[in-house]
This record gives C-alpha cells, sequence and structure tokens, in this order.
C-alpha cells in the first residue's frame, strides 16, 4: 500500500517538475500585457495582432469566460483589463456594480465618444450620462431571407417598406403552397424571442419603461398591441413557429440557439438576425449567392424600426494597466478596426464612415451590395432599449422572457401577462425605492 | 444441467449487452458526430454519409479550420497534461487525506467526533454558488491564481471523500485492529498495513470519481486562470463555442480524444478492483 | 454510529483474522495496555485528522460562515448600496406573505400557525417513525385516514394537482408506517405530528379561499422552483436501485467459454464464441441495412459487439460500457440529449411513435424540452439514464467486494433462493453503502438541476425547469443580489440539513441488527 502511494507521488512530483519547468514565465521586456475578457473567437487573433502592430509595446490576451467569471473576479480586484458588454443590461449591471471606468473625460479627445459612432446607439453607451463603453460592433436586426427557398414555393421576395401583413400574407403562402422540391420549409426560423418581442415593440412605437424611468410601460397600449401581434403571429396566422415546431430546430446552444442552424441548413425562408449571421455562411456552401435582406416589416402607417445593440468594450476602474486599455478603445474607434469588422461580417463596424452604403459592407461571404443595404438603412431607424435606474436590468429581462414564455405555451393571454409584467415591475420598483436612499434621491429629483 | 446454466449465462450476457448499448449509445453517437462534417452534425442518422477525418487535425492544430481558415490555435498538448497533472494530484491528496481523516472518524474514539463530523458534512449542504466571492477572495490572498498549486491544493479537501472512506472503513472489523495493537503495532502502522489494504476497492472507488471529477472541472479553473498555458482541457475547448458558432464536430471530436485515455485507463484500473475482491472480501 | 457494533459475520474472536505485521516488537506506548480508550484527544487523531482539517478549515469554514453573515445584509457589490444589516429581512421576502390591498393580522396570523403546523407536522412526523417514538402506528393511521380524506375533497372540488399528490403522498406514507411491526395502537407522543397535520390541513382549507384573495406569496417564484427541485428528485429512488441491480448482475465473472463442450480444438472456446457473435452482429447489420434503417442497423450491431466483449473480456467490458456517460459528462452529453428530445427528429419520439403505431394509440408523442409538463420528465429521465451505471454502481461494486464469501456460501447451504440471499445477506452488507448514497444524493439532489438549467433549458419554458441552485445562481451573478441569494442557500441548507438528518437516524436504525 505505502508502495502503491510512494509511487503514485513520485509520478506526481515528475509530472509537475515537468510542467512547472515549461512555463513561459513573465513578460518580456518593455511589453504591456492587457486582458480582454470576450468570446475566444478565432477572428479575436487577428483584431489583437493588429492591435499590436499600430500600439507596439501592448500585446492582448484573450480571456474567455463568462458572467460569473466577471463578477467573481471583479469582486476580488482581479479583474480583465477591457471587458465586453454584450447588451444594455449587461453594462447597467457592471456599471451600478462599480466595474466600470467612466470613458466621459477621455473619450472626446481620444476618439472614442459616442459622437464617434452611429446615432441610433449612443444611448446605448450611457448610463445616466456618463459613457461606459464602446463598440466593437453594432448590430440592428433585419429579415434575412433565402431566395432558393421562396423560388421553390414561387413566392415573391418580401420587398423594401412591407408591412406585417405582407409577412402574414408570406407566411401563409408558405403553408399552403406545396414546393416544387417536395421539402417543407418554415416560414420563419425562431432565434431568440426576447429580441423580436422587443423589435416588434419598438415598432409599434412603445417604450419598456416611462422617460423617468419610474414606472414600467409594459401596460401601455403600444406594449399590449406588440404582445398581442407576437400572440398572433403564432397562433392565429402561423407564420411564426411556436414551441412545439421550435422545439424541432436544432440542439445546439451557445451563440446560435435553434434557429440559426435551421436557416442555414435551407429548411426555414426568412429569420430575424443582425448582420452578423454572415459569419456563419462560409460554414453552409448551400447558401452562397442565395441571401437577400430587408429590413423589418413595418406595423401599420408606422416607419419600420427595431431596437440597436452592441458588443461593446469597457475598461475595468481597477485595472493596472489604464493607458493600454484606453489605446485600446481608440483602436476599436480607428478604420483599420472597422475593416476588420466589415471583412469578417461580424454585424456592423463601430466606425459609421465605413458602413454609408450597402457597396462599403461587401465582403467575401456576401458579395451583393443589395444584401448589406437594408442593415444600413436599419441602423439609421434603430434605437436602444430604454431601462430604468430603479430596477435591475437583467431582472426586467428575465420577467419579460418568462411572460413571452407564458404566452407561447398559452398558459396566459397576451393583456394579462403584460398587465401582470407592470404590475410586478412597478412592485419591485417600489420596494426598491422604498429600500434604498440613492434612489430616494434620484427620484426626487427627477 | 450445464445445457440450463448455459440458457441463464446466455440471458444474463444478452440482458447486459442490451443495456450496454442503450447507456453507450451517446458515446456511439459523440464518436460518429466527431467524424461528420459540419452540416451533417444535425442529421438523426448516427454515421455520417460522408464521413471525414478532418475534424481531429484540425483541433490538434495541425491544419487550419477549412472553413474560415483560421488556425483555431488550441494547445491541445498542453491542456491534455494540464489536465493530468491536476487530475493526479488532486486524486493523490485527496486519497491520501480523506483515508487519514476517515481513520480518525471511524476507528478512533474520542470526544466530539461526532460533531466534527456533522460539521464536515453540513458544509457539503451549502449551495457553492453563494461560497464563490468568499472562496475566490481567499485564492488571491494566497495567491494562487495562475498556478498549479493553486489548481491542486484547494481541490484536495473533500468531505465527500472523507465520508466515503469512513463508511468502508465502518465495515472492517475492530477487532483486526485490536489483534495488531495488542502485537503492539501504532496507530500509523495499523493504518497502512491493516486498514487500508482491507478499504482498497473503497480507495479505488474514490480514487476514480475524484480523479474523474477533478479531470472534467471547469468553473474553478476557468475563473482561477488567465494564462492558457495552464489550462486543462475543459477550459480549452472553449474556444471551439463563440460567437462563430457551437462547433459541434469538433467538440466531438476534442471531448472523443480527452475521454478515450481516461477509458482505456479506467478498463485497467477494473483489474484492481477485482484483485481488491479477492484480498479485501474474504474473511479468513 | 454503527461501528461499535459487531457486524454479523465478524467473529471477535475469530482465530482466523490476518496476522498482525510482521516484526511487530512489544510495545511501550499506549497499544501495550489495549485499545485505546477516549479519555481526550489522543495525539493520533491529531495527525490523522490534521491535513483534512486544516484544508477544511481555510476553504471551506470560513467562505460558509461568510456566505451566512451575508445572509443578514443586503450585500449587491453595488457601490451606491451601503452594505447594511438588514436582519430576517431577506428571509422575510423569500419565506413571507404580502397583503394584497388591506391586510388582514387575524388571517395572516391564521396563515404562518397553519405553516408552521404543516412543516412542523411533516417533519415530526418523519422523525417519530425513523425514531420509532411510541404512538406512531396510531399516527399513521390517522395521517392515512387525512390523506385518504384530502384525496377525496381533492376529486370532489378539482383541486389544484398538488393536493392531490400530497393527499397520496399522505396515504401512502400513513399506510406503510401504520404497517409497523412493533408498537401497538395506542396513541402516544408519535401521534402528535399527525394530529398537527389535521389541524394545519384543515385550516389551510377552510382559509384558503380567504387567503389566496388577501395575500399572497412574497416571492412566489421560490416556491415553483422548490417544488421543481424536489420533483426533479424523483428518479433517484430509481437511478439507485438500478445502480445496484446493475452491480449485482456484474458483480460476478461470466464463466463463458469454461464450458465442457468444445466447439474447436483451433480456437479456446471464449474466442471462438466472440467470433460467433461478431459475425452474428456483421449479418444483422447487413440485413437491417439493406432493409433502410441505418440506425438501427449500427445499434443491432453494437448489440453483438457488446456481446463479444462481453465474452472475451469479462464483465470488464460492461462495467467500462455503464460507466461511459459519466466520462463524457457536461456540455458535450448535454447537446447530445438535446438532440435526443427533439421532439420532430429526435430517436425518442420516432421511437415512441412507432410504438404507439404498432398498439394502435392514436396519440402524438410528447413534446419533452419545449413542453411545460414534459421537461421535468424528460430531464428526470435523462438523469436516470446516465447516473445508472455511474459512480453510485462503482460504489456498490467496490462494497460487494467486501461481502465476506462464508456468509453467502452458509447462506446457500441452508437453502435460500436468490431473493432470500439478496435480503438478508446482501443487503445488510451493503447498508453503509446504501447510506452513504442515499445522503449524498439528498444533498445533492437538492442542489442540483443547475447544469441542466443552464446549458440545456434556460430555467425551462416558462420557468419549469428552474431549480432553487439555479435561482440562487441568477440573483446572485445577474441581478448582483448576494445578501438575498446567501438567504436563499441558507434555506436551502435547512432543507437539506432536515432531510439529511431524518436520513441519518433511519440509517442508524438500520444498523441496528436484531
Amino acid at each position: 500500500m505505502r508502495a502503491v502511494f510512494g509511487g503514485a507521488l513520485a509520478a506526481f512530483a515528475v509530472m509537475y517538475l515537468v510542467a512547472e519547468l515549461t512555463l513561459s514565465r513573465g513578460v518580456p521586456e518593455g511589453v504591456v500585457r492587457i486582458r480582454w475578457s470576450t468570446d475566444p473567437n478565432p477572428a479575436r487573433t487577428i483584431q489583437t495582432r493588429l492591435f499590436s502592430e499600430l500600439n507596439p509595446g501592448v500585446e492582448v490576451v484573450v480571456d474567455p469566460g463568462s458572467q460569473q467569471k466577471l463578477i467573481v473576479q471583479c469582486a476580488t480586484g482581479t479583474g480583465p483589463d477591457v471587458i465586453d458588454l454584450y447588451g444594455i443590461e449587461h453594462m447597467r449591471s457592471c456599471a451600478e456594480a462599480g466595474i466600470l471606468l467612466d470613458l466621459t473625460p477621455y473619450a472626446r479627445e481620444m476618439g472614442f465618444a459616442p459622437e464617434n459612432t452611429y446615432p441610433a446607439i449612443r444611448d446605448g453607451l450611457l448610463v445616466d450620462g456618463k459613457q461606459y463603453r464602446f463598440p466593437c460592433n453594432v448590430w440592428a436586426n433585419c429579415v434575412i431571407y433565402n431566395k432558393k427557398v421562396f423560388d421553390d414555393h414561387g413566392v415573391s421576395y418580401p420587398r423594401k417598406g412591407w408591412t406585417y401583413d405582407d409577412f402574414i400574407e408570406i407566411g401563409r403562402r408558405f403553408k399552403t403552397t406545396p414546393s416544387k422540391s417536395g421539402e417543407k420549409h418554415l416560414a420563419v426560423a425562431n432565434y431568440y424571442n426576447v429580441w423580436f418581442f422587443q423589435d416588434l415593440l419598438i415598432g409599434c412605437g412603445g417604450r419598456q419603461f416611462t422617460p423617468d424611468g419610474l414606472r414600467s410601460a409594459f401596460d401601455s397600449e403600444e406594449a399590449i398591441r406588440a404582445m398581442r401581434m407576437y400572440h398572433d403571429l403564432m397562433y392565429v396566422h402561423g407564420v411564426l413557429t411556436p414551441p412545439s415546431e421550435a422545439a424541432a430546430l436544432s440542439s445546439q446552444g451557445g451563440w446560435g440557439a435553434g434557429g440559426l442552424n435551421w436557416f442555414s441548413a435551407g429548411r426555414a425562408a426568412m429569420i430575424f438576425i443582425g448582420r452578423w449571421y454572415i459569419v456563419q455562411v462560409p460554414n453552409w456552401p448551400n447558401l452562397k449567392g442565395c441571401l437577400g435582406a430587408v429590413q423589418l416589416p413595418r406595423v401599420g402607417e408606422r416607419p419600420s424600426a427595431g431596437q440597436c445593440g452592441s458588443r461593446a468594450a469597457g475598461i475595468n476602474v481597477k485595472s493596472p494597466h489604464r493607458r493600454e486599455a484606453l489605446k485600446f478603445l481608440q483602436y476599436l474607434a480607428s478604420p483599420a478596426y472597422s475593416r476588420l469588422i466589415v471583412a469578417d461580417g461580424d454585424s456592423m463596424p463601430p466606425n459609421p464612415e465605413l458602413a454609408r452604403s450597402g457597396q462599403d459592407l461587401v465582403n467575401e461571404a456576401v458579395d451583393d451590395p443589395e444584401f448589406h443595404e437594408p442593415f444600413v438603412e436599419a441602423l439609421k431607424s434603430a434605437r436602444p432599449l430604454d431601462y430604468s435606474p430603479y430596477i435591475d436590468a437583467s431582472l426586467v429581462q428575465r420577467w419579460l422572457s418568462e411572460r413571452i414564455g407564458q404566452v407561447e405555451n398559452k398558459l396566459v393571454s397576451p393583456e394579462e401577462a403584460m398587465r401582470s409584467l407592470a404590475a410586478e415591475i412597478n412592485e419591485k420598483i417600489r420596494q426598491n425605492i422604498e429600500r434604498r436612499p440613492d434612489l430616494q434621491a434620484l427620484s426626487s429629483r427627477r | 444441467m450445464t445445457g440450463k446454466r448455459t440458457a441463464k449465462l446466455a440471458a444474463r450476457l444478452a440482458v447486459l449487452s442490451a443495456l450496454g448499448v442503450m447507456i453507450s449509445a451517446p458515446f456511439v453517437w459523440m464518436i460518429a458526430a466527431s467524424f461528420k462534417p459540419r452540416r451533417e452534425v444535425e442529421d438523426t442518422r448516427i454515421l455520417p454519409r460522408e464521413p471525414t477525418a478532418k475534424n481531429y487535425p484540425v483541433v490538434l492544430d495541425i491544419v487550419p479550420d477549412p472553413v474560415t481558415k483560421k488556425y483555431l490555435g488550441m494547445r491541445f498538448g498542453r491542456w491534455y497534461f494540464n489536465s493530468l497533472l491536476v487530475a493526479t494530484g488532486v486524486t493523490l491528496f485527496q486519497v491520501l487525506t480523506s483515508a487519514m481523516a476517515a481513520y480518525a472518524f471511524s476507528r478512533l474514539r474520542w470526544r466530539g467526533r461526532d460533531t466534527v463530523f456533522i460539521l464536515y458534512l453540513a458544509t457539503m449542504m451549502i449551495p457553492g454558488v453563494v461560497t464563490m466571492i468568499p472562496n475566490f477572495q481567499m485564492m488571491v490572498w494566497f495567491r494562487f491564481l495562475n498556478t498549479y498549486h493553486g489548481l491542486i491544493i484547494p481541490a484536495a479537501f473533500s468531505a465527500f471523500g472523507t465520508f466515503l472512506l469512513r463508511q468502508f472503513m465502518l465495515s472492517i472489523s475492530p477487532s483486526l485492529d485490536e489483534a495488531a495493537m495488542i502485537d503492539g503495532a501504532g496507530h500509523w502502522r495499523i493504518f497502512w498495513d491493516v486498514v487500508m489494504p482491507l478499504a482498497r476497492p473503497g480507495l479505488i472507488a474514490l480514487s476514480i470519481v475524484t480523479f474523474l471529477g477533478a479531470y472534467q472541472s471547469f468553473f474553478w479553473p476557468l475563473i482561477m486562470l488567465n494564462e492558457d498555458q495552464f489550462f486543462p482541457m475543459s477550459v480549452g475547448m472553449l474556444a471551439l463555442d463563440s460567437s462563430y458558432g457551437l462547433q459541434t464536430e469538433l467538440i466531438m471530436a476534442a471531448t472523443v480524444m480527452n475521454v478515450v485515455p481516461l477509458v482505456i485507463l479506467f478498463a485497467v484500473f477494473q483489474k484492481f478492483l477485482v484483485k481488491g475482491l479477492q484480498l479485501g472480501g474474504v474473511k479468513g | 454510529m454503527a461501528e461499535g457494533r459487531i457486524r454479523p459475520g465478524f467473529d471477535a474472536e475469530d482465530p482466523d483474522g490476518p496476522t498482525p505485521p510482521a516484526g511487530a516488537r512489544p510495545a511501550h506506548g499506549p497499544g501495550a495496555a489495549g485499545p485505546v480508550r477516549p479519555a481526550r484527544l489522543p495525539p493520533a487523531v491529531i495527525g490523522f485528522l490534521l491535513p483534512n482539517f486544516l484544508g477544511f478549515l481555510a476553504f471551506t469554514l470560513f467562505p460558509v460562515l461568510f456566505s451566512l453573515c451575508m445572509a443578514f445584509t443586503n450585500w449587491t457589490l453595488k457601490p451606491a448600496v451601503g452594505l447594511e444589516f438588514v436582519g430576517l429581512r431577506n428571509f422575510g421576502d423569500l419565506l413571507g406573505a404580502r397583503a394584497v390591498g388591506e391586510g388582514n393580522a387575524a388571517l395572516w396570523f391564521g396563515y404562518a400557525l397553519f405553516a408552521v403546523l404543516l412543516v412542523g407536522g411533516v417533519v415530526g412526523t418523519l422523525w417519530a417513525n425513523v425514531a420509532a417514538w411510541p404512538g406512531s402506528k396510531a399516527g399513521g393511521l390517522a395521517l392515512a385516514a387525512l390523506g385518504a380524506t384530502t384525496l377525496v375533497v381533492a376529486f370532489a372540488s378539482a383541486a389544484h394537482h398538488s393536493v392531490v399528490i400530497a393527499g397520496l403522498v399522505a396515504a401512502i406514507a400513513g399506510a406503510a408506517a401504520a404497517r409497523r411491526e412493533e408498537g401497538d395502537w395506542r396513541p402516544g407522543l408519535g401521534t402528535v405530528p399527525a394530529v398537527a397535520l389535521w389541524l394545519a390541513a384543515s385550516g389551510l382549507w377552510l382559509l384558503h379561499g380567504a387567503m389566496w384573495r388577501s395575500y399572497e406569496p412574497a416571492d412566489g417564484r421560490f416556491w415553483l422552483y422548490l417544488y421543481n427541485t424536489v420533483y426533479l428528485m424523483m428518479g433517484l429512488p430509481f437511478s439507485v436501485a438500478g445502480s445496484l441491480a446493475l452491480a449485482l448482475l456484474l458483480n460476478a465473472e461470466l464463466p463463458l467459454g469454461d464450458s465442457q463442450r468444445r466447439r474447436s480444438r483451433l480456437l479456446p472456446p471464449r474466442l471462438a464464441w466472440a467470433l460467433v457473435c461478431l459475425a452474428c452482429g456483421g449479418v444483422t447489420m447487413l440485413v437491417v441495412w439493406g432493409l433502410g434503417r441505418p440506425n438501427l442497423a449500427l445499434l443491432g450491431g453494437l448489440f453483438w459487439l457488446a456481446a463479444a466483449l462481453g465474452i472475451g473480456l469479462g464483465v470488464v467490458a460492461f462495467r467500462t460500457m455503464y460507466y461511459l456517460p459519466t466520462f463524457t459528462a457536461g456540455v458535450a452529453l448535454m447537446i447530445l440529449w438535446k438532440a435526443l428530445y427533439n421532439p420532430q427528429t429526435g430517436p425518442i419520439n420516432a421511437a415512441l411513435s412507432a410504438v404507439f403505431g404498432a398498439l394502435g394509440i392514436d396519440a402524438k408523442p410528447p413534446l419533452w424540452l419545449s413542453s411545460v409538463t414534459w421537461a421535468k420528465p424528460a430531464l428526470i429521465i435523462m438523469g436516470i439514464w446516465t447516473a445508472i451505471g455511474g459512480t453510485n454502481m462503482l460504489l456498490y461494486l467496490a462494497a460487494l467486494s467486501n461481502v465476506p464469501r462464508d456468509l453467502l456460501d452458509a447462506a446457500e447451504v441452508d437453502g435460500a433462493g436468490a431473493w432470500a440471499r439478496f435480503r438478508h445477506v446482501y443487503w445488510p452488507q451493503l447498508a453503509p453503502t446504501t447510506f452513504f448514497i442515499a445522503v449524498m444524493s439528498i444533498i445533492g439532489g437538492l442542489q442540483g438541476g443547475f447544469e441542466q438549467a443552464r446549458v440545456m433549458t434556460g430555467g425551462g419554458p416558462a420557468g419549469a425547469t428552474t431549480t432553487l441552485s439555479y435561482y440562487i445562481y441568477n440573483k446572485a451573478f445577474e441581478e448582483l443580489e448576494l445578501g438575498y441569494a446567501a438567504a436563499v442557500s441558507w434555506v436551502l441548507f435547512a432543507i437539506i440539513f432536515v432531510a439529511t438528518a431524518i436520513n441519518w437516524r433511519f440509517g442508524r436504525e438500520l444498523e441496528v441488527e436484531p
């Protein structure tokens, strides 16, 4: 018995020694290394290498992680230097947690202020008037469609300026007209239902909160109309795929929930998504030359509008390499980085100069300028979602997602879902204000 | 008589085989998926229509991903070694310290023993989520970040192992201890020469479980490591799940390479479990 | 504790015990006077315990105490919110009730009283039966009557299905308690919990309408998630029983090839049979593939391959096969199961449709992970499947190897059949392991469901697969409400602790041999 343990210990000691001796220690002389917490995408290597070429002496290490990792590390002061923030909720969460550096003093002179990017996203970079992040990419959803599938059913493509009535009609044609090839197709591949609903909300002219942030606007006429439309699209007109069929979409989780791969495989006609979809295109040779895009359908007479969002980078307030991190944000605003984004197809580049028209955005994956044009247009009329300082943004997101799930599963009616959501949010706001002196001060100031 | 026995054996074999297929079917799917090209991964057909062996070199960073034309940058060799190193270290220390503690809890009588044991047990009942931040803070204080010992030492203490071995040691007769003590052996001797050999099946079971657990551990290495030269495989494989999409066929290839040596090790270790059967079970 | 009791079969005076280590000299230390007397903490204890205990103190105890303190504060990691001690407020937010409109103090008091009686009654009933208090039989009868009454009332008034389940559980538990052999029918201390449950049930029934109108739970989602968590544990007994069955099946070798008949003088019989199986496999695959069912062909071929491996390598092959899901645990496995559960293209529903068709049943297979009612059963099935050949089986195998041969031989000589052998030889010997597995299952089960929620369902359609640990994670890391998350954790801890204590007491009862 002792021999066994002794042997194991010896083997372990050898392995340990080998491991320690083969480590590369420390940073080379004169080089500063900054950590960028983002998803470990193969494109990052190119992006970081370009940054190092333009800023000699600074290296960027990609640090994969999760929300949990970020919070735990930042709570103990060991967080990354540059932090990717995937949405407004994420930014608000981190800003309120005191993780992010207020960029306002540096932004204007270093060139990554809100003025340096699209008008639509500017509010999405601020919390209470202070800037906390700058985009790595910007997106506004459009409808991407597969021309081959449309041709198969003999349906004409969606046209610019189409409305939801046109959308319903297209869906109906897909269900009733058999395809020439005999295959069945879904009209719309489900992507992320919360985003779909939020686009619909903005399309109807609605908001999530009142302008002062003190009450939820989910029980407003526009919001209820949006939810009712969502429900009807699914169960009355049969255009959207209800959960029973949504589950038929693939098993893959991660970044591309079911619908993405279903659409890529050519089994669905349309998908509501941003330009970053074309990152997938090289994987699917069947899509070459078949893709078209059009802005989101209009609600009645209103212009086409949806939300705009951004994967944007902020800086850790406790970063020991603040200067280098700020240089990284400056790099994000530069044309060089934006050119990489255009080539990659990772949504829209942060620098609007490089995305003035569809022609600017042509890349290897999709070389048709008419495909990219709607994305440029969409970004002009999009706006970011509004949140309230009196209630946690990710909580609102989760409750909304829950209600959408309930409506999808026909557990409640759309009106009931919206009213109960608004009531719950208002109650929570009331409770938060009651318990937090800082929020009381804020509400009395407004 | 022989015919009936053979029939019973055949029946047993059939049942075991059927169960074997059912239970290991997912694994078969995994191996098959690792030989599929991207567009076939979704297929319900288990075997690929156009099998490709390209996934493995891509994962091993020998060739770039044919679709994106970019190298994945996976340091498979190093990460694999890290996983093995950490798993070995954790298993070794955990089994040793747990066995010693289990000895104290089962063979020795002392005041407060039950209280302390319940305390041990109670700490397993706290959901780990909330203790994560203070735990991590301690890792920072002890300078365990981005080191090997930082991955091994915290994981080497477990109430689970202590509890398990205590149960095994409880079923060993105390008369053996007494006989040894009468002959003048001290506790250390009794521990090594009497109790541990008899507890061998339990030790092996714990080793297997601990090794596997440490090998697959994902979250703590994720938050404690920033430098990829320390990553175990579980963290390294994140590179295959990014905004480029979940690359299932590559993940399956990486997982197969990750797991197959373990399976072989396990099959080999089985013999020791069986040997333990003969040594540890027979009382007299 | 059982360590002091001599187990049947272990004779203290057995002269055939292993000889003491060679070279032992007469000791001058404590060993010379006989076994150690526990007067004070012997140095041996410290030596053995210290390494583990130090680690325990450093890495476990401190964070645990820290989180306990945090449960009583409003800690949120947000600098704008000053850290304050808020006492029991988090617990109130979690477990309490909130008035809808005007409150009614009497109603609130009634609600609280009956809730306490309910919890006390449940815990008390379990404890009374486990600790064999006098009057438990009468209590069991009362409980069974309560269960029956509840069922009748529930059906008559079309109550929510959780009431039906509660009634069923009460009836069965009561009947089991009443059937115990010891004790008599006189009421005693053990009847009190049942009385408490009667009071609680009646009170809640009378008040429930008024209560739901005037009060709502402060955190309704907590109760839903608690229900989800407990529901998902329903598969555990089956999983453990399955592991035991597999361990028993795999315990003995497969002595194939030791047959007297020799098929061929060229090959050893083992190899010959293995090759025969492989040949059958090849034939099966060709035939079924030709019939156009490639997946079925593959499975058929695998069956024969498994048989061949079993013949060739023995039980080792099967143990490895059954342990495979545990090897591949994690994201890969969950991705796979999501594909399996796909309602339109997954093999599970394909098989079910075939079965329905064959039996002439006109029904569609369920939607599994996207259906509110079937998501949890889907997770349970997946859990059983992957765990049945896993760690528990391994532990049972290890424990089985400790079963003394002479006991089994004695039983066989006495003419005991397989079931009698199991009940009287195997089961008592396995008791410590079963106990361990039971305790760990409860501890793990109540904390479980996290990975499934995060990777497979995102919390399920409308929160149907969110468990308490996922809830805690969301509260802590998404909303940064760490104080509240700590409070939920400690409530969960309390539940686990009580359940384990009951289990522990029950285990002690089992370890007392008649």
